[in-house]
């Protein structure tokens, strides 16, 4: 390095080339002074430290947007990344390009994400787990046999109600190889076939509680015949176990607590019951014997009824008319028998003048439609006449033509068809004239074709009035 | 009834079932008397016994499986009293 000065610019361009050059290293600490991200960048800053050193970190938004946990002060995180310098400032800063926690952190982002993934499974649907009976007469209760644990699950049910037989199942309930015995323990309780299995274990540090959120373990409590109550730890703390359990009671005395009702409940319901049963039966003997001497003071009373009953029926009998005058019977069928005779006499006449009076109201209607046929046709008859008149030749004679008839009554309607000297026959407008053809002549030609005088018969007319 | 279970076979639970049952049924009223009397006695019998077992109830307390001798050196001496034949020493 030479020994004459050099401007801060080039310092710190030396330094900052020496801190890329380390390169890439995973450092461990505490969480200190985190803010939460940028609100104009999105980029997170804080402090890493341990008890004897502290640096600045910078974690840029899209790493942050990475993280499954949540960032904050005093959590334990082990950090990837390199150092840098912001040039304008010559501060030195550590860019982590990795976060993870360690410690607590690390265990509880297990432990929630093993939840996520066995609740989206349905293990821990209410719907699905069993039902605790609401007095268990025999649990298994799956500890550790060595802890204090099972004497306080066994004096609580001793304290509450020594009817529960208890079943001891042993395991361990710390370390890593505790979640298979657990396991084994489980299956060789449920094979007991107990109303319900208590899987307790007494307070401890998260770290310790690791065993209950094992994931086989959840899996074998999901699938277990019998269902489970869990008691892990203390009130805070919640396990997998706890989550996937048919029930989970905050403490291992809770859990024990809650499979059976207390003793006192019991003596209770056995006195009301035997309340209940004196009152029923005493209510029951009543009815009987009330019943009893109902039927008992019936008795005679129904005998004297019966021998009235018969005796009323045989008065009623004697009184009636039959016995009284059986000739009134004979009686009464005549009587009947000249109603009869009377309403078939009275029939015929009905019926005759029923048919009288249809008749003659027919004869009217036919007499009103023979008027009416009748005026139609004179009507119709009047009108043609009209018509007639109007069409006839004769009208035409009143204008001073004439019809020629011959001898025989043939009109003549050619001067050749007559002779002279017939006897013809011309029909006026009125009257007729009686002639003799004294002369024929031959048809005149047209008037436009000649001029010639047209011929024609000469007729010596008789008058002859019609 | 004819299916029955002898007293002593009876848990507690089952019995106060039954005793319940029996109540009800005398409570709906339509038995005839003999048969009324004869729940009537079976009820009576389920109660005496029921309220015996409450009475002399002890815990009964077994040890199924225990993962090791020091675990069952441990144990109270009331505890492990009723040491059963299929407790299974890992």
């Amino acid at each position: 390095m030479p020994s004459s000065p050099v401007s801060v610019a080039r310092a710190v361009e030396v330094a900052k080339a020496t801190l890329n050059g380390m390169g890439t290293f995973r450092v461990v600490g505490e969480v200190s002074g985190f803010r939460g991200p940028n609100a104009r960048s999105g980029h997170c800053y804080f402090d890493l430290k341990d008890e004897e050193a502290s640096m600045s970190v910078i974690v840029w938004r899209s790493t942050f947007a990475k993280l499954d946990f949540e960032l904050k002060d005093g959590l334990e995180v082990e950090l990837s990344g390199s150092f840098d310098v912001y040039v304008r400032s010559g501060r030195m800063s550590f860019i982590a390009s990795k976060v993870e926690a360690t410690g607590e952190g690390a265990l509880r982002q297990r432990v929630a994400a093993l939840a996520k993934k066995l609740a989206a499974e349905g293990l821990m649907d209410e719907a699905a787990k069993l039902r605790v009976p609401a007095f268990c007469e025999r649990v298994c209760v799956v500890t550790s046999l060595s802890g204090s644990v099972k004497d306080d699950v066994v004096r609580t049910l001793a304290r509450r109600n020594r009817l529960v037989e208890i079943v001891l199942c042993s395991c361990s309930v710390q370390g890593a190889d505790a979640p298979p015995t657990i396991i084994a323990a489980l299956k060789a309780a449920e094979a007991t076939a107990p109303d319900a299995i208590l899987l307790v274990r007494g307070g401890g540090s998260l770290e310790d509680l690791m065993a209950f959120n094992d994931e086989r373990l959840a899996r074998t409590i999901a699938a277990l015949r019998v269902p489970v109550v869990t008691g892990i730890g203390h009130e805070p703390d919640v396990t997998i176990a706890d989550l996937v359990a048919s029930r989970r009671q905050s403490t291992p005395t809770a859990a024990a607590e809650s499979v059976a009702p207390p003793m006192s409940q019991l003596q209770d319901a056995l006195t009301e019951r035997s309340r209940r049963l004196e009152s029923v039966l005493a209510r029951r003997m009543d009815m009987a014997r009330e019943s009893l001497s109902g039927l008992a003071a019936r008795l005679p009373l129904s005998l004297a009824q019966g021998v009235r009953q018969r005796r009323d029926l045989l008065t009623a009998l004697a009184s009636s008319r039959a016995m009284r005058d059986p000739a009134l019977l004979i009686f009464d069928r005549a009587r009947d028998l000249d109603r009869a005779e009377e309403r078939i006499a009275d029939a015929l006449p009905r019926g005759l003048a029923r048919q009288a009076e249809l008749l003659e109201r027919l004869a009217g209607r036919a007499e009103l439609g023979a008027k009416r046929v009748v005026e139609r046709a004179s009507s119709r008859l009047s009108a043609l006449g009209a018509s007639l008149t109007a069409l006839s030749p004769l009208a035409v004679l009143g204008r001073g033509y004439a019809i020629v008839k011959d001898e025989r009554g043939h009109v003549v309607s050619r001067a050749s068809a007559v002779g002279v000297g017939a006897r013809i026959t011309a029909i006026l407008g009125e009257g007729s004239l009686e002639a003799e053809v004294t002369r024929a002549r031959a048809p005149e030609t047209p008037p436009f074709a000649s001029t010639k005088r047209p011929r024609s018969h000469h007729v010596r007319c008789r008058k002859d009035e019609p | 009834m004819s299916d029955e279970k002898p007293l002593e076979e009876l848990s507690y639970k089952e019995g106060s079932i039954e005793l319940e049952r029996i109540v009800r049924s005398l409570e709906t009223g339509d038995l005839e008397l003999e048969e009324a009397l004869e729940r009537y006695e079976r009820a009576s019998a389920l109660l005496k016994m029921l309220r015996a077992r409450l009475a002399d109830a002890e815990q009964k307390v077994s040890v199924l499986m225990a993962q090791n001798e020091a675990e069952l050196e441990a144990l109270p001496a009331e505890l492990s009293a009723p040491k059963r034949a299929f407790l299974d020493e890992e």
